[in-house]
């Protein structure tokens, strides 16, 4: 996959990634929710930065 | 025995030591991490690479050992993670069978007003380009995806290893999941500034700071007080601990900075533990010694120090509230005798374990071929499970 991505800044990467990354949906099927994404990215970035 | 009775019989043992009662014996905790798969007969980067083979290595460790508790499931180094991530952290010498973990930091004192502004948008703009250079306008969307895929990866053998054991074995799990203040001195020592860059502004910029230390804590440390102060009292029966915490940055704090900097978080998580009657795991990094007056108010059965460097003979005199993990020394394991090797064990459970309150345990964490002999280790948990005193 050659697909870049704008993750320069905090705001408009966030939004970015939420809508790229492959999240699994939540317990009743339905996708999961924004907020719910954002905290999944921001523990991706601490885990990033601590691994 | 079933495995659910031994489950339950080493639970009751592990408590019993954190809670200061004596035991029927003292229970055999494992600290070996990157020993145990050189022990199983693997290279360092087959069963970091590979949780197929980590499994493998964790299960010949209890096979071989029978211990009671293991501290490390094959789960400290999310190298595959770091690999996807081009991480510079991990770097693995199969032929020296050494794991070398680089101290990386990210920021710089100047910095530390800005980060406390904005935590997150500094760790995402500044943090992430200055570890990953390719992080930014063009980054790529596969090496991103893989990586997040990665560290899905690393919690499911998290959860899978931790069932394994559990089920099939009857090895407690070390902590139950409770919320966990994470003390904030410790990551701003740990990945944001290194050593180097806390010591600087400990010294010439302790405004900013204590601003950056009072923003993290509203992120992370306060809500996690509140949510274990609103946990109801007692012991979760499930698990070994109730609490767990992993302290290294007192090894580089004056008197007086550890009761500026570290005290005023340290202090209301260890109340909420003990108002709580709950127990809490400390693996005291380097040295503890020199800051006991700080544990010694506390009441038996709440705190267990793991210590590292510290002499737990001198532990155990200074702290008679405090139980203790540890005792037999690696280089003895690696080095010495059999004979001295029980001789060893055999003082420490006189001594430190007469009264209770002792985790038979190592002083470090195995990581080197050379931190045990095989015959060493069999024959010294052999002699602790068989003791009674």
């Amino acid at each position: 996959m050659n697909e870049t991505i704008d993750v320069s800044k905090f705001e408009t990467g966030v939004a970015a990634l939420a809508q790229k990354l492959p999240f699994p949906p939540g317990p009743d099927g339905q996708p999961m929710p924004m907020q719910q994404k954002s905290m999944l990215i921001m523990q991706f970035i601490i885990f990033s930065l601590m691994s | 025995m079933t495995t659910e009775e031994l489950l339950h019989y080493r639970l009751s043992l592990i408590r019993d030591a954190a809670n200061m009662r004596k035991p029927e014996r003292a229970p055999v905790v494992s600290f070996f991490v990157t020993w145990k798969i050189l022990d199983a007969g693997y290279k360092l980067s087959e069963a970091l690479s590979d949780y197929a083979v980590m499994e493998k290595v964790v299960r010949h460790h209890q096979e071989e050992y029978n211990f009671d508790m293991l501290n490390d499931l094959g789960i400290r180094n999310p190298y595959r993670f770091a690999r996807a991530m081009g991480s510079p952290t991990y770097m693995v010498d199969d032929e020296a069978e050494s794991l070398a973990v680089h101290d990386i930091h990210i920021a710089e004192p100047e910095q530390c007003r800005e980060i406390a502004a904005n935590y997150m948008k500094f760790l995402w703009e500044h943090g992430m380009p200055a570890k990953y250079p390719w992080w930014g306008p063009e980054a790529s969307l596969g090496k991103i995806m893989g990586a997040f895929g990665e560290m899905a990866g690393f919690m499911g053998f998290s959860g899978k290893i931790n069932q394994i054991m559990t089920k099939e074995y009857g090895l407690p799990p070390r902590v139950a999941p409770n919320p966990m203040p994470q003390i904030s001195l410790e990551n701003i020592l740990g990945f944001i500034f290194g050593i180097k860059g806390t010591s600087v502004l400990m010294r010439r910029d302790k405004a900013a700071l204590h601003e950056l230390i009072a923003a993290m804590d509203a992120m992370f440390y306060t809500p996690a007080i509140m949510g274990l102060k609103n946990m109801p009292a007692g012991q979760n029966p499930g698990f070994c601990y109730d609490s767990l915490l992993a302290m290294l940055a007192h090894n580089f704090l004056s008197p007086k900075q550890w009761e500026e900097f570290y005290v005023p978080a340290l202090k209301p998580y260890l109340d909420a533990v003990a108002e709580k009657k709950m127990n809490i795991l400390i693996f005291t990094e380097g040295n503890i010694l020199r800051f006991k007056d700080f544990f010694r108010d506390y009441d038996k059965g709440v705190i267990t120090l793991l210590p590292e460097n510290d002499d737990i003979f001198e532990m155990r005199r200074e702290l008679p509230n405090v139980a203790l993990m540890g005792g037999m020394p690696n280089d003895l394991l690696g080095h010495g005798t059999k004979e001295e090797c029980l001789d060893r064990a055999r003082e420490v459970l006189e001594v430190v374990g007469r009264d209770g309150g002792l985790l038979f345990s190592q002083n470090k964490m195995g990581s080197y071929r050379n931190d045990a002999k095989s015959e060493n280790l069999k024959a010294v948990n052999d002699f602790v499970r068989e003791y009674r005193g």
